[in-house]
C-alpha cells in the first residue's frame, strides 16, 4: 500500500515572522530526530565506534598488555591473514557450510512446507516438532550432539544394528559391506566411523546447525505459500498440472524472495558461525572444522591473544558480511517480476 | 598523585601486616609460619576465581579458614580451563576481575606470562610475614617460576607432577591383569586383556586446545630421548627432529593395538575422559598428581557422581610409572614445577583481606596441612605432609605406600612441565597430536615440520 505526500493546496504563503535565523534552523530539524536519537545514540555510539575502533586495533600488534606500547604495523597483519591457510581454509569452510546449509534448508523447507499445507493429520504437532530446535540454545544442544556423533553414540548403535558398522577384537569399530567398499573405492579408506575427524567433522557441524534452523526455513516458506494467489494454484489445476508441476511451476517460483531471504540469512549464519563449532569440535580435529567465528576466539582468547589480528579477521569479517550482503540485495532488485499468467478461457 | 598514593597505601598494607604478623608470633618472625596470622583485622568479602581447586576442595580451604578468620567471606567461582582465560581477560580489561586469582608457572591457562601484569608484587607481603629467608621456605625453585618481570606475581600453594599414569587397580585385578607395565608389549597385553572383557584400556582425549593430550607425546619424548624435549623447548633441538616424529608413530601404533580409542579425537580429556575412567568404563587414563584428590572415599563417590554414575562405589586408584614405551630403557621421569598460586589482583577492592587469605593458605603450616590433605598438590611449604592415615583412602594400605612414593618423587622433580612451552609450542603440539591420530595421509615427518614452523621457544633462565 503506497502512500505519498503533497502539498495542502490553497495554503497561503508563509511569511517571516520574528526570531530569524534560529527559528528558521528549528524548522528546518526533522521533527523525529528526538525520537530517533537515543537509539541513534546507541547505534552509532556503540556499534559503530567498535567497528571503528576494531578497525584501529587491527593495526597494531598488540596482546593487550596493560601498559605496554602496542605497535603500528599498518596493514602488515591483513598480509598476514591473506598469507595464512588456516584463513583461507577457514574461509572455504565457510563457504562448503553455506552452500550444503541454503540447498538443503530450502529443498527440506520447501518439502515441509508443502506437505504440512496439504491435509495431514497431525499437522500442529508436525510443525511444532520442527521448529523447537530453532529455539533450543545452542549450548543446550551441543553436548547432546556430542553424544549423538561420539563413537559408541547413537548414530553408530543404529548403523551397528544396520549391519554397516562392526566391532573388532580391539574394541574399535569398522565400516563393513558396501559402505567400506565405497570408502576404500573413493580413496577414503581411512575413515573410520568416528564422526569427530577431519574428513567428517565439517559434515556433523553442517548437519547440526540444519537439524537446529530448519524450522526456521520451514516457516518463512510455510508464510510464504500462504501467500500464493489460490485463483493461480486452482488455474494451474484446471490446465491439468499434477502436485509436482505446481510445486515446481508456481510455488517455486512464487517463493524467489522468501528463498533470497533465506539465502542472506544463511550467509550471514555461516560468516559468524561460532557456537556448534567451538562447542562440538572446537574447530578441530587439527582445524578441520574451523571457521571465522572459532578462528577469531582462538586468536583473541585461545592461545597467545593476538588482539590486533583477531580484530584484523574480524574486519575482514565485517567486508565480506557486507558484500556478501549488498551483491545478495543488488541481485534481489535485478530481478525482474514473474511473467504474467494469462488465464485461458473456455 | 596515582603514583604518590600506592606506594603509601603499599606501605601501611605492609607495616599493619608486619606490625600484627610480629604480635601474633611472639616477636618470632622467622619462624612465622607456623602461625603468622596476618590481617587478624582485615574483614569483608574477597572474590577468587581459578579454574583449579576444584569447588568442594576451595570449600573446604575457606571454611577452614573462617575457623581463624570469622570476618572475611571468601566467594570462590571454579571456571573450566578453556573458559579461564577468556572470562579472566574480558575482566581484566573492564576492570571487573576478582580480588584474588590463580596463577602458574606457565602453560595457556593460567600462566604467569598471560596474568602477571595484573598482579601486585606479592614479596614484600610474603617477606612481613615469613622474615627475609621467605622464599627457602617454599619448595626449591617455586617462588621463582611464579615471578615474572622481577615481581612475585603469586604465592604457590603446592606443586605438580606428570608423565605417569592412573590406573584402576580394582578393574586389573578384576580381569587378571599385572599392573606391571614396564615395557610397550606389557601395555599392549594389559589392553587386549581389557579388549576382551569389554572394558576400555586407556582412556584419553585430544579434541581440544588444552595441551593434556601432549602429555602422552612428551612421555613418549622422554622414553626415546629424556633429554629432548628440553632441549627443544630451549632451541637447542628442533621439533622437526626424527624423535618427534617417532614419538608420533608411536601414537599411531598405540591407537592400531587398540590401546588409544577411536574416541580419542572426538573427546576431551575434560569432562570425557576424566568421566570414563571415574565411571570405570577405562582402566587407565593418564593425568597428574592433581588426580590424587580423587582418590579418597568422600571426593571419589562425588566424582563418580559428577561422571555420572548412579550407585557410586568408591574404587582403589594408584598411579602407574610410564612403561619404556619406545624400548630404548629409558622409564620416563616425571616433570614438574609450581603447579599454581594466588594472585592479588592489583585493583583489588579488599586487598588486606586477600593477603590474609593467601597467606594463610600458601605461607602457614596450618594453613598448607589442609592444601596437603586435599592431595590435589605437592605442599609449596617445606615440612608438610599429608596425614596419609586419616585421608579416609580406599584401599589405605596399597595407596599410601604408592602416594607417598608418588608425591616424594613429584617433590624431586628436575625437569619442568610447562614452565619453558609458549603458547604457540603447546598449540603446535596439540594441533600435531590430533594430525597423527586422524590423518593418516600426512606423515609424522611432515606434521613434525609443520610443528617445528608453529612453535615459539623460550629461552632458558
Amino acid at each position: 500500500m503506497a502512500t505519498s505526500v503533497t502539498a495542502a493546496p490553497n495554503k497561503p504563503p508563509a511569511t517571516p515572522r520574528a526570531g530569524g535565523a534560529s527559528r528558521r534552523r528549528h524548522q528546518r530539524t526533522p521533527s523525529g530526530l528526538r525520537w530517533i536519537l537515543p537509539g541513534f545514540v546507541v547505534s552509532v555510539g556503540l556499534i559503530y565506534f567498535c567497528i571503528g575502533y576494531s578497525g584501529y586495533i587491527s593495526l597494531l600488534r598488540w596482546n593487550w598488555r596493560p601498559g605496554r606500547p602496542e605497535i603500528i604495523e599498518g596493514f602488515d597483519s591483513y598480509v598476514r591473514a591473506f598469507q595464512s591457510p588456516l584463513f583461507w581454509t577457514s574461509l572455504r569452510h565457510t563457504v562448503v557450510f553455506f552452500v550444503a546449509a541454503f540447498v538443503i534448508q530450502c529443498v527440506m523447507g520447501i518439502i515441509f512446507a508443502a506437505l504440512l499445507h496439504s491435509r495431514v493429520y497431525l499437522a500442529t504437532v508436525f510443525k511444532v516438532l520442527i521448529f523447537v530446535p530453532v529455539v533450543i540454545a545452542p549450548a543446550i544442544m551441543a553436548p547432546v550432539h556430542r553424544r549423538v556423533f561420539a563413537v559408541d553414540g547413537p548414530i553408530n548403535w543404529i548403523l551397528q544394528h544396520l549391519g554397516l558398522i562392526q566391532e573388532n577384537a580391539l574394541g574399535n569399530r569398522d565400516w563393513t559391506g558396501w559402505v567400506s567398499w565405497l570408502l576404500t573405492h573413493l580413496g577414503m579408506g581411512n575413515v573410520t566411523p568416528n564422526w569427530i575427524q577431519p574428513a567428517t567433522s565439517l559434515w556433523v557441524i553442517i548437519g547440526v546447525q540444519i537439524w537446529s534452523s530448519i524450522g526456521m526455513a520451514f516457516i518463512l516458506f510455510y508464510a510464504a505459500m500462504g501467500q500464493i494467489d489460490p485463483d493461480l494454484l486452482e488455474a494451474a489445476r484446471i490446465d491439468g498440472a499434477g502436485n509436482l508441476r505446481v510445486l515446481i511451476s508456481i510455488v517455486v517460483p512464487s517463493l524467489r524472495p522468501t528463498i533470497l531471504a533465506l539465502a542472506i540469512l544463511n550467509a550471514i549464519t555461516a560468516l559468524k558461525l561460532f557456537d556448534y563449532p567451538y562447542l562440538i569440535t572446537a574447530g578441530g580435529p587439527a582445524h578441520s572444522s574451523e571457521f571465522l567465528g572459532t578462528y577469531i576466539y582462538a586468536e583473541l582468547f585461545g592461545v597467545s591473544r593476538h588482539y590486533g589480528y583477531a580484530a584484523t579477521l574480524s574486519i575482514l569479517l565485517l567486508i565480506l558480511a557486507l558484500a556478501v550482503s549488498i551483491i545478495m540485495s543488488v541481485t534481489a532488485r535485478e530481478r525482474r517480476p514473474l511473467p504474467t499468467i494469462v488465464q485461458r478461457r473456455g | 598523585m596515582r603514583r604518590i598514593v600506592r606506594p603509601v597505601i603499599a606501605l601501611m598494607a605492609a607495616s599493619s601486616v608486619m606490625m600484627t604478623a610480629a604480635a601474633c608470633s611472639g616477636g618470632n618472625e622467622n619462624e612465622g609460619s607456623t602461625n603468622p596470622s596476618p590481617g587478624a583485622n582485615a574483614s569483608g568479602t574477597v572474590t577468587w576465581w581459578g579454574w583449579t581447586p576444584d569447588t568442594p576442595v576451595a570449600q573446604r580451604y575457606i571454611a577452614e579458614f573462617n575457623k581463624v578468620h570469622p570476618n572475611i567471606t571468601i566467594k570462590y567461582t571454579n571456571y573450566e580451563n578453556a573458559d579461564y582465560a577468556p572470562t579472566m581477560s574480558t575482566a581484566f580489561q573492564t576492570g571487573a576481575g576478582p580480588d584474588i586469582f590463580d596463577v602458574s608457572a606457565g602453560g595457556n591457562v593460567g600462566g604467569k606470562q598471560l596474568w602477571g601484569d595484573y598482579a601486585m608484587d606479592l614479596a614484600s607481603v610474603a617477606k612481613a610475614v615469613l622474615g627475609d629467608g621467605w622464599k627457602d621456605q617454599f619448595a626449591p625453585g617455586y617462588v621463582d617460576q611464579l615471578t615474572f618481570e622481577d615481581k612475585v606475581v603469586a604465592l604457590p600453594l603446592g606443586g605438580v607432577a606428570a608423565g605417569f599414569f592412573w590406573i584402576d587397580k580394582d578393574l586389573f585385578d578384576k580381569h587378571g591383569v599385572s599392573t606391571e607395565l614396564k615395557t610397550y608389549a606389557d601395555l599392549k597385553a594389559a589392553c587386549d586383556k581389557f579388549a576382551a572383557a569389554r572394558v576400555q584400556c586407556f582412556t584419553m582425549g585430544t579434541n581440544s586446545t588444552d595441551t593434556f593430550s601432549t602429555e602422552l607425546l612428551r612421555t613418549i619424548m622422554n622414553s626415546i630421548d629424556p633429554t629432548y624435549y628440553l632441549r627443544a623447548l630451549h632451541g637447542e633441538a628442533s621439533w622437526d627432529d626424527p624423535i618427534f616424529a617417532q614419538a608420533l608413530d608411536i601414537m599411531r601404533r598405540m591407537q592400531d593395538d587398540g590401546i588409544i580409542g577411536q574416541d580419542a579425537t572426538s573427546i576431551k580429556q575434560y569432562p570425557e575422559a576424566n568421566n570414563n575412567f571415574l565411571s570405570r568404563k577405562a582402566a587407565i587414563v593418564q593425568m597428574g598428581t592433581w588426580y590424587a584428590q580423587y582418590a579418597a572415599k568422600e571426593s571419589m563417590t562425588n566424582s563418580m557422581k559428577g561422571a555420572g554414575v548412579s550407585s557410586p562405589k568408591p574404587f582403589t586408584m594408584v598411579p602407574m610409572v610410564s612403561p619404556d614405551f619406545a624400548g630404548k630403557g629409558n622409564v620416563p621421569q616425571y616433570v614438574g614445577e609450581a603447579d599454581y598460586g594466588l594472585a592479588i589482583n592489583e585493583k583489588a577492592k579488599n586487598p588486606e583481606a586477600a593477603k590474609t587469605f593467601i597467606m594463610w593458605l600458601a605461607g602457614t603450616k596450618e594453613g598448607q596441612q589442609h592444601v596437603a590433605n586435599a592431595i590435589d598438590l605437592v605442599p609449596a611449604l617445606k615440612g608438610v605432609q599429608a596425614d596419609w592415615n586419616n585421608l579416609g583412602l580406599v584401599s589405605p594400605d596399597v595407596q599410601i605406600p604408592a602416594f607417598q612414593k608418588l608425591f616424594g618423587d613429584a617433590a624431586a622433580v628436575q625437569e619442568s612441565r610447562n614452565l619453558y612451552i609458549s603458547a604457540e609450542t603447546g598449540n603446535a603440539q596439540v594441533i600435531a597430536v590430533q594430525q597423527a591420530l586422524t590423518n593418516r595421509s600426512t606423515s609424522s615427518a611432515d606434521i613434525a615440520k609443520q610443528a617445528e614452523a608453529d612453535s615459539v621457544d623460550v629461552p632458558a633462565e
